[in-house]
């Protein structure tokens, strides 16, 4: 059986800041202490996948770079409508992977619970295999951040 | 000068433009471009031989697998390493998942709806939808109340008012002549789709450790161990559950995609006879069964216009005439450089400029092949492979001629194949090969395993002279090359030439156009304000820039506008 809760990093690991997603999920593997509810996976740039693996999970959390208003490295969380209706504003810079995957789930009526958009705002998304600073210092809270969501869903999960 | 320009063309990774001058409800000139620089080979220069396949399958997000593949191969290639059997059919039954997924999701997810029209879902028959799909397969799902449910939860969808995933759809255009009944039943197959896409992905993820990025590569095998007294290791019980996966994904397959493609075939007949563009093809032979890389279950070779007897096999990966014939022109791209290169020569040096149908439009260089634009894909892997007598290839094209008899009366024959539908065609013969074949190496391996050898790694060993080499795979949108030079184990240059390279190629120095520009020739656009006929032309051949070109938008505009001229 499928872990119920997934959690996802969304990013290009060669164009700076856009590694965050990957670079959070690589943060929480070494972290460990991970429940057992929870499958946590770097998705890299896929958007197909992601629209086959959110289908009958209870909750499921998005981790990406954003494209908010906002000062660089800012964390902002997202609740996604459970009823599939998208957002009209550009977040996430790769919004429209998870959105639609979200939509064709919600119109198969196998949307999850929950599903959660975290990320911090980026600051350059040119070609290169380091994050800037601001965006680099708030993996550390996004790990923590993480952490927290999963306490707020163990309990349908667990 | 264009007078439609699609930007971006949708459903499809990463940014394509495509520009086409109509005149009398026909195209007459194509421009095909891409709107983002590539230059990451760029990060690879300097760094470690053994880890440039790390850096190389995070090139593409939808690829990844066959970018690390043709990385290892073609550093194994420059230092002429043999690789143990156990590791050759690993990689191929990844290779295999890999491509089932990508050819699934192709279809239906990337495709179907440039001929489905959701919405005519509300006027069909579930009842009848059940008897027609009925009568082409035995598939599960094809039952009436599956269909009814469908059809209440597009009805549901419509009546909100939001089409929400389905709002950028071409409906009631005049080009759409699915009956409401074939509309029903491929929608019901597009939702059926993400169960079989995550099941064969699965297999990639089991063998590969992870996917998407899986991370059992190495250069001289895999890291996986083998070991079938240990249920840390590799063992019988992995053999066996990857086994039922193929035969679950055989199922949906065979019942459900293929007989969905020859349908949708039959309804379009004339879609055979449009988009032919560049008939010169190239295929690299993939699948090798022995350790040098001599021997393959997938044949590769080249073919110039539509004689088959003139194929000319592509037969090791050590093949010099693939060796020497590639070249990269940048005429009418934003590089610096006008004369045609070598990739081992290559370079990518960016000169940003405005789009110039006469002089530079696009970030993709033009790859030829002994000189002539190419395409490359699942259709020239088809008409390679049944132009040399392979045999699963003739047996699965054989049969999706039959089915399009039974459903239409009409015969095709092989000449049909060098066109829009044809490439959707060869696509499907291409995944029933695969599965043939992916149950063949499971056994290969499984025996192999059994016989007492569990190798799959011989170290590399690099030399302080200079050394080149190409790896080639028969990636799912085509012939994939990474070409290497290092020196003392780094790596000194890096190029890849990507399936969509060829066949997003701009015009090059003589002005003769790539397989996109030329297979839109002639097509015909019924509404110039919804090109919806370019865009089945230009999804046929699975565009996926992300890896074509890579990376940023330079001048820092927003490329997400949709501009019908």
């Amino acid at each position: 059986m499928r872990p119920p809760v997934l959690v996802v990093g969304i990013g290009h690991t060669l164009m700076s800041d856009d590694a965050l997603g990957p670079r959070v999920v690589e943060a929480l593997e070494r972290r460990g202490g991970l429940p057992d509810f929870v499958e946590v996976r770097d998705f890299g740039t896929t958007a197909s996948e992601l629209s086959e693996e959110i289908l009958d999970r209870e909750a499921v959390l998005v981790i990406d770079a954003l494209a908010v208003e906002g000062a660089p490295g800012e964390i902002h969380c997202f609740e996604l409508a459970a009823n599939g209706a998208l957002p009209t504003t550009r977040m996430s810079t790769h919004q429209p992977d998870v959105f639609g995957a979200w939509g064709l789930a919600a119109l198969l009526e196998r949307a999850p619970r929950r599903g959660t958009l975290i990320g911090a705002i980026t600051v350059s998304t040119e070609l290169g295999t380091e994050m800037t600073p601001s965006v680099r210092e708030a993996v550390p809270a996004l790990v923590h951040t993480v952490h927290r969501w999963l306490d707020e869903v163990r309990p349908a999960a667990a | 000068m264009p007078t439609i320009t699609i930007d971006p063309i949708t459903r499809i990774e990463g940014h394509l433009r495509i520009d086409v001058s109509v005149d009398g409800g026909r195209v007459n000139d194509a421009w095909a471009s891409c709107t983002m620089w590539r230059g990451i080979e760029n990060i690879l220069l300097g760094r470690d031989a053994r880890e440039a396949w790390l850096f190389a399958q995070r090139f593409c997000g939808v690829c990844t697998t066959v970018h690390g593949m043709a990385s290892v191969r073609a550093v194994e290639n420059a230092l002429e390493l043999e690789i143990p059997k156990n590791a050759q059919y690993i990689r191929n039954l990844i290779l295999i998942a890999h491509a089932l997924h990508d050819h699934i999701v192709h279809f239906y997810h990337l495709s179907a709806l440039d001929w489905v029209d959701v919405t005519q879902v509300l006027k069909a028959d579930p009842k009848k939808a059940a008897k027609v799909a009925q009568s082409l397969s035995d598939w599960p799902g094809n039952s009436e109340k599956e269909f009814k449910l469908v059809k209440g939860r597009v009805q549901r969808l419509v009546e909100s008012g939001q089409l929400g995933i389905f709002k950028h759809g071409y409906w009631d255009h005049p080009a759409m002549k699915l009956d409401p009944e074939t509309n029903l039943i491929a929608t019901t197959h597009y939702f059926q789709a993400l169960d079989a896409q995550r099941k064969i992905n699965e297999v990639v993820g089991w063998l590969g450790g992870k996917t998407p990025h899986i991370q059992n590569l190495a250069v001289g095998g895999v890291m996986n161990a083998i070991n079938l007294d240990s249920s840390a290791a590799m063992n019988m019980d992995h053999f066996y559950r990857i086994g039922n996966r193929l035969d679950e994904v055989r199922a949906f397959v065979e019942q459900v995609y293929f007989p969905d493609v020859c349908l949708v075939g039959s309804a379009y007949p004339e879609w055979f006879g449009i988009g032919r563009g560049v008939d010169n093809y190239l295929a690299v032979p993939d699948l090798p069964t022995d350790t040098q890389g001599t021997q393959f279950d997938l044949p590769g070779g080249t073919l110039k216009g539509s004689a088959l007897k003139a194929m000319k096999p592509i037969e090791t990966f050590h093949d010099q005439r693939l060796r020497e014939s590639v070249t990269e022109d940048s005429t009418h791209a934003w590089y610096e450089g006008d004369q045609p290169l070598h990739p081992f020569k290559g370079e990518t040096k960016p000169a940003p400029g405005e789009w110039d149908g006469d002089g530079a439009y696009t970030w993709v260089k033009a790859p030829r092949f002994a000189d002539e634009p190419t395409q490359v894909g699942p259709l020239a892997q088809v008409l390679v492979g049944y132009a040399g007598g392979h045999a699963l290839t003739k047996k699965h094209t054989d049969a999706a001629f039959d089915l399009i008899k039974t459903i239409s009366g009409k015969k095709l024959g092989i000449d049909a194949m060098h066109s829009t539908m044809g490439r959707h065609l060869a696509r499907a013969i291409r995944t029933r090969i695969l599965l043939d074949l992916g149950k063949k190496h499971l056994n290969a391996l499984t025996s192999n395993v059994l016989s007492g050898d569990v190798a799959t790694f011989n170290k590399p060993d690099f030399p302080d002279t200079p050394i080149e080499g190409v790896g080639m795979h028969e990636a799912p949108r085509g012939t994939l090359t990474h070409w290497v030079v290092a020196k003392s184990g780094r790596l000194d240059n890096y190029q890849a030439v990507v399936p969509t390279t060829w066949n997003a190629s701009p015009r090059d120095g003589k002005g003769r156009p790539g397989p996109y520009e030329a297979s839109l020739l002639n097509t015909p656009v019924a509404d110039p304000e919804l090109p919806l006929e370019v865009i089945r032309t230009v999804h046929s051949f699975d565009p996926c820039m992300a890896c074509a070109c890579h990376a940023f938008d330079p001048s820092g505009k927003t490329l997400a506008k949709v501009k019908v001229l």
